[in-house]
């Protein structure tokens, strides 16, 4: 009897005990909703390491398909012929961006020159492995991971502009957190007329400009950058073309729709921009001037126009700088241009035929 | 006696490894070709389902480790609301076992039951979650059809992801 009354309370021991367990792992689960950004944790990273490389794997396979689909059986002559012709019109438009704008880059040249060489900052590219599983959330997996040096907060961009920032990082895997997810928050500024403001993660498909003011002036096509002051992001990376502006007579602020620059959902290579690199962002901003002599007019000329209250000004301050992208030459050779500092987004092409729109940018 | 006993153990094994396989198969489907999909409405927890079958072929409690195992993954590689899918695919685990007494699995009308059960739970859930950022209403309210939405396609896709594992010629 003795015997049986243990058994029994073993068994309900034996029972409490896991589900005693079940809820400490589900809570350490959810508690990782409120960890802030880090290295991530034994679990996190044994799971991150071990199943990647299949799915990456698989994910070769797929694109091998895909291309083998796309090149052999559907149209594979007239998507041959799209493409070239797509190049050239983009080479055409390119050039004649460039024309348009040899006036404005020649009265900028010399700043631009100073800036750019400062600007070199040290980057790492990465491949994306896989977007977000689910397709709800924004955000990828990229093969550098804490070995190759990345670390937590570091920028995210490509040729194009910005994608996001370093959220996590394992071994040999890091996880980006994009700028068009609800939880990503960068501080913008219209290069236009330099009204600042925060540029908030929409959907797959867009972002919100918010926190400007109703009586500022910010039109459809203005090319919105970023402007360092967030502690992330350098300045001048470009981030999207405001796509549409409503003005609410009552609301305090006015609701701006930006549309990214990078095409988010097709991303394969990316730079991840290290950290105290020299050049971009804040760093260079706080660095002594007697160390970049070279530098000096273009920051001293940036942090004029940028150096005013948040979104104060409309109109007056000088144009910044163009949008700087990183120039990593082994980057290059994977299908960057050769013109890091002109603004692409005429000779930009959308695959699925989707025209990217034109920013404004001030030609003064 | 000893010669049944090693056949049973090895269709045993046979048919862990062949879930397994599916399982990472459905993983990387999941990976690959969600994502793609150009409304979010579209986009499907395909491994949801599969949950259902793995309730069904494995004990109790090695299914519900098996799921809180890859809910772990999708939660790992999609990076927010930690704990939606190890909680859901643990939640769709529980209930396949506790009613498992009462109906006749095989039925696909069952199966798209109970799965769009739980991936109305899920999109609940995952609505919930998004919610907390303030948003217009039209943002809102096409989120939450888009999970409808999405919840509908889950139970239409059920008995295709589950019928692999659960075929019943197979089974007996």
């Amino acid at each position: 009897m003795k015997f049986f009354y243990t058994g029994v309370w073993l068994r309900r021991l034996r029972g409490a005990l896991l589900i005693l367990v079940f809820i400490s792992v589900f809570l350490y689960i959810f508690s990782l909703n409120f960890r802030t950004p880090n290295k991530m944790d034994v679990l996190q990273r044994s799971v991150t390491e071990t199943v990647s490389p299949p799915i990456r794997l698989f994910g070769r396979l797929f694109s091998a398909l895909e291309q083998f689909f796309k090149d052999y059986i559907w149209l594979k002559n007239l998507r041959g012929e799209n493409e070239s012709l797509k190049s050239e019109i983009a080479e055409l438009q390119n050039k004649v961006t460039s024309y348009q704008e040899a006036y404005v880059e020649n009265q900028r040249l010399r700043r631009l020159l100073d800036f750019k060489t400062s600007s070199m900052a040290e980057t790492i590219p990465a491949r994306v492995i896989v977007h977000d599983l689910t397709g709800w959330f924004q955000t990828l997996m990229v093969d550098k991971g804490f070995q190759d040096g990345t670390a937590p907060d570091m920028p995210v961009v490509n040729d194009e502009g910005v994608i996001g920032r370093v959220l996590d990082v394992s071994d040999r895997y890091s996880r980006v957190l994009l700028i068009t997810d609800q939880g990503s928050a960068v501080d913008a500024i219209d290069q236009r007329n330099r009204v600042r403001g925060i540029l908030c993660g929409k959907d797959a498909n867009g972002c919100l400009l918010k926190y400007i003011r109703g009586n500022l002036d910010i039109k459809e096509g203005d090319l919105v950058i970023s402007s360092g002051k967030d502690g992330i992001y350098p300045k001048g990376l470009r981030l999207g073309v405001v796509l549409a502006v409503y003005k609410d007579p009552v609301d305090l602020f006015q609701k701006i729709d930006v549309k990214p620059m990078v095409r988010l959902s097709a991303l394969e290579e990316v730079l991840i921009i290290k950290r105290g690199g020299a050049g971009l962002g804040v760093e260079e901003e706080t660095r002594p001037a007697a160390a970049q002599p070279r530098a000096e007019p273009a920051t001293k000329a940036v942090d004029k126009a940028v150096a005013k209250p948040p979104a104060q000004t409309t109109s007056k301050a000088k144009p910044q700088l163009k949008p700087q992208t990183q120039t990593n030459p082994k980057f290059r050779s994977q299908g960057q241009t050769k013109q890091p500092n002109r603004p692409r987004e005429k000779s930009q092409t959308e695959p699925q035929g989707k025209a990217k729109p034109k920013p404004n940018v001030d030609p003064r | 006696m000893i010669a049944s006993s090693s056949l049973t153990q090895g269709a045993t094994v046979g048919r862990m490894i062949k879930i397994t396989l599916y399982s990472f198969f459905v993983l990387a489907l999941q990976a690959h070709l969600i994502p793609r999909l150009p409304y979010q409405a579209l986009r499907v927890d395909l491994l949801l389902p599969l949950m259902f079958a793995i309730a069904l072929e494995w004990p109790p409690l090695v299914g519900v480790l098996w799921a809180g195992f890859w809910g772990f993954v999708v939660d790992n590689f999609s990076g927010g609301f930690w704990g939606l899918h190890v909680g859901s695919y643990m939640v769709t685990v529980c209930l396949v076992n506790m009613a498992s007494d009462r109906f006749d699995w095989c039925s696909p009308a069952y199966q798209m039951g109970l799965v769009g059960l739980c991936a109305l739970g899920q999109s609940i859930a995952l609505g919930l979650f998004l919610s907390f950022v303030p948003m217009d209403v039209p943002e809102l309210t096409s989120i939450w059809i888009g999970l409808g939405i999405r919840t509908l396609l889950s139970v239409t896709i059920a008995p295709f992801l589950i019928y692999p594992i659960l075929n019943p010629r197979n089974t007996i």
